[in-house]
């Protein structure tokens, strides 16, 4: 297994390292990549079986776009074939088409036809239950923007309180092949044990033991009956 | 016409509000300041002001800075107006500025001494301009309400005047940044024996070169990202500070300051890394307001730090230190790395979680996988105890971080975390709380005590 994490310098805001270091926990074997941002990424010229981004700064998105960029076919090239991709917070927005704010427009990658629109001073902050796969995923959203599109066909969650892209819609993220972008942000991966197992699936390895899974499901089970109660306020 | 009937209300409110407050535990520091904005939204803007005005912002230790320099002020004979008992959001700041002029609206005070949260940058600075602005340092912060540093800075940098002299961290390689073309002095601290040079912290919020995004390296790191930084692609590099911490001797709870070629030494107020920041920035402004040195020398020697943020005592051969922790990363890597750094063996209980956030919603605990749990692997820490509602989180991210599965206890409730201790002689129990559980956390100290004096 070759795990690439990318610009963790920059895509790291609420947590959302622990999510790869966890992944190097789960799996000691393997070759654990972080790219920086004036390196050349490795999946440029090797096979790597996850790529993943955590949410950064708006700067810092605009940042790794620039540093992206030039290897956007290579991008469309993994995700095509099936490579795993992970991406929390606004780290989705990278691969969309563009990000908008009150004062500038940010051509993005291109390879999802979404559009992000920021607006920074009004600020989105909401507790999240959704559903995947059977399961229930729990967690925090904390943002700027939002996304726009239609993404009925490519969602990664069922939201079932707390919202989707959009306030709009409850469909959230999006889920094509093996490319998983949520906005959920943060320790997506401590935070829900049912959703490791489905990751570990898609990387071929099924029969992986997550470490800790046991107190993970204890934690998890505490949240996702706290965010049952029907009195649980979830936008702040 | 409306500012007056603005100001007449919210002084009647106030001293309504102080005769209600005598009979009850009502406090409503704000209230006047609301009832004055809601009439006139451009109060602060109009009400008179003194003649000099100096505002304490950042992340970490402001409240600690500015309780600081209200006192030592006061102590240097200032008639100080400040919001140390109110808050410090725009209601907070309207509320202190009303009590500091008369009905007719004459200011009477010589020097307000304000604690200004970031956010409210927006709301605060178009409508009043202070002299001098200190700033104790930037970094991640509440995810919901702060964002991101980069965010707070902007904000910052957008709304403080520029006619403001800035009296800025110079190791923290963020807020250094700040209003770079205004007057300014840095005050930071030399390299000592022990300095870390590379950066060992989960998360560091500057760590790329704001000119060239190369990886900046440490010339030597204080705690979490604070430290002097240079980059070795382009040559960035931290600015010098004015104010230096040369020495810190924590036997005699002295530190020495250097600025130029003249040395003062001051009582040590307390032999926390970040609270000595705090109290080299207190020694910074007091310094470039004209404040005589003697003066700040002696005031040094008799303030203290509030209580509700750190609390030392000995019962036996046992210590109790309770330190506040501000859920938030850098807050508790700071209090980890004080904690690990002192002699002999410790029991570390830990009550982090944010029980009003619990109450109203559920706790975003994004911030416990950020932080430098790791350092509770120390040898010298010989049980941890976790306590609350979130315990099971924090028992999950603390055998994440490689800690002994023997060495953590879960405890369900404050009350029950005594009985979890071991007590043994000599051993100091560090107990870390949030801001909001100082009730919880004077329970536990109290159990605690009853358990050691029941035992003598």
């Amino acid at each position: 297994m070759r795990f690439e994490y990318l610009y963790p310098e920059v895509g790291n805001l609420y947590g959302d390292s622990y999510n790869f270091r966890f992944l190097g926990k789960c799996f000691p074997e393997a070759e654990i990549i972080e790219t920086h941002l004036k390196q050349v990424p490795a999946f440029v010229s090797q096979n790597v079986d996850l790529i993943y981004l955590g949410a950064s700064t708006e700067y810092g998105q605009e940042m790794i776009i620039e540093h992206l960029c030039p290897y956007r076919e290579r991008l469309r090239e993994l995700i095509e074939s099936g490579t795993v991709f992970l991406c929390t917070g606004n780290a989705l927005e990278i691969f969309c088409k563009r990000i908008s704010d009150e004062t500038k427009e940010i051509e993005a990658l291109g390879l999802f036809d979404f559009e992000a629109k920021r607006e920074m001073l009004n600020r989105y902050n909401s507790l999240f239950l959704g559903k995947m796969e059977g399961f229930e995923i729990v967690g925090f959203k904390s943002q700027f923007s939002h996304l726009y599109g239609d993404n009925s066909e490519e969602f990664m969650i069922k939201a079932e309180k707390g919202c989707g892209i959009n306030r709009q819609t409850d469909l959230e993220g999006i889920r094509y092949k093996h490319f998983l972008g949520t906005y959920v942000l943060g320790p997506f991966l401590l935070l829900n044990p049912p959703f490791v197992r489905f990751l570990f699936r898609i990387l071929g390895e099924p029969d992986r033991i997550p470490v800790f899974e046991k107190e993970a499901y204890e934690a998890y089970q505490v949240r996702l009956k706290e965010y049952h109660r029907p009195d649980i306020k979830m936008e702040s | 016409m409306r500012f007056f009937i603005a100001l007449w209300l919210a002084k009647l409110a106030g001293f309504l509000l102080r005769i209600v407050s005598r009979f009850t535990s009502m406090r409503g520091t704000n209230f006047p300041g609301e009832v004055a904005l809601r009439i006139c939204p451009d109060f602060i803007g109009k009400v008179d002001k003194p003649e000099k005005i100096a505002v304490v912002t950042g992340t970490n230790g402001k409240t600690t800075t500015s309780n600081l320099l209200s006192s030592l002020l006061r102590e240097s004979g200032f008639d100080v107006l400040s919001n140390e008992y109110g808050s410090n959001i725009k209601t907070g700041v309207a509320t202190a500025l009303l009590n500091g002029v008369t009905w007719n609206n004459h200011s009477f005070k010589e020097i307000a001494l304000l604690e200004v949260d970031e956010r409210s940058a927006i709301r605060i600075y178009p409508y009043m301009t202070p002299d001098y602005v200190i700033v104790t340092n930037l970094s991640r912060d509440t995810i919901m309400r702060n964002a991101h540093p980069e965010y707070i800075f902007s904000m910052l940098d957008t709304y403080l005047p520029d006619s403001a002299k800035m009296i800025l961290n110079a190791d923290d390689p963020i807020s250094s940044r700040l209003k770079e073309k205004n007057t300014r002095v840095y005050y930071g601290m030399d390299q000592f024996e022990g300095d870390l040079t590379v950066d060992t912290h989960l998360i560091n919020d500057a760590k790329i070169c704001p000119h060239c995004q190369g990886l900046l390296r440490y010339r030597y790191i204080k705690y979490d990202h604070i430290g002097q930084v240079y980059c070795p692609d382009c040559g960035f590099r931290s600015p010098v500070p004015d104010y230096v911490v040369e020495t810190i001797d924590r036997e005699s709870r002295q530190i020495v300051i250097r600025k130029g070629n003249e040395k003062n030494s001051y009582h040590m107020i307390s032999d926390t890394i970040f609270n000595i920041y705090n109290e080299a920035a207190c020694i910074a402004f007091l310094t470039e307001l004209g404040v005589p040195n003697e003066k700040i020398i002696e005031g040094l020697s008799k303030v203290s730090i509030v209580d509700s943020r750190l609390k030392e005592m000995q019962i036996g051969s046992i210590r109790i230190a309770a330190i506040m922790s501000k859920g938030l990363t850098p807050a508790c890597n700071a209090v980890l790395d004080y904690t690990v750094s002192q002699p002999g063996t410790k029991e570390v209980v830990l009550y982090l979680e944010d029980k009003h956030e619990i109450a109203a919603s559920s706790e975003r605990i994004t911030w416990i996988w950020d932080s430098d749990f790791h350092l509770l692997k120390d040898t010298s820490i010989s049980k941890i105890v976790i306590t609350g509602y979130r315990r099971f989180d924090f028992y999950y991210r603390l055998l994440m971080a490689g800690i002994a599965e023997e060495k953590i206890e879960l405890a369900p409730e404050p009350k029950d975390v005594s009985d979890h201790l071991d007590l043994k002689e000599g051993t100091t129990v560090f107990v870390l709380n949030d801001i909001y559980s100082v009730s919880e956390r004077d329970l536990m100290i109290n159990m605690i005590r009853s358990r050691l004096e029941g035992n003598e």
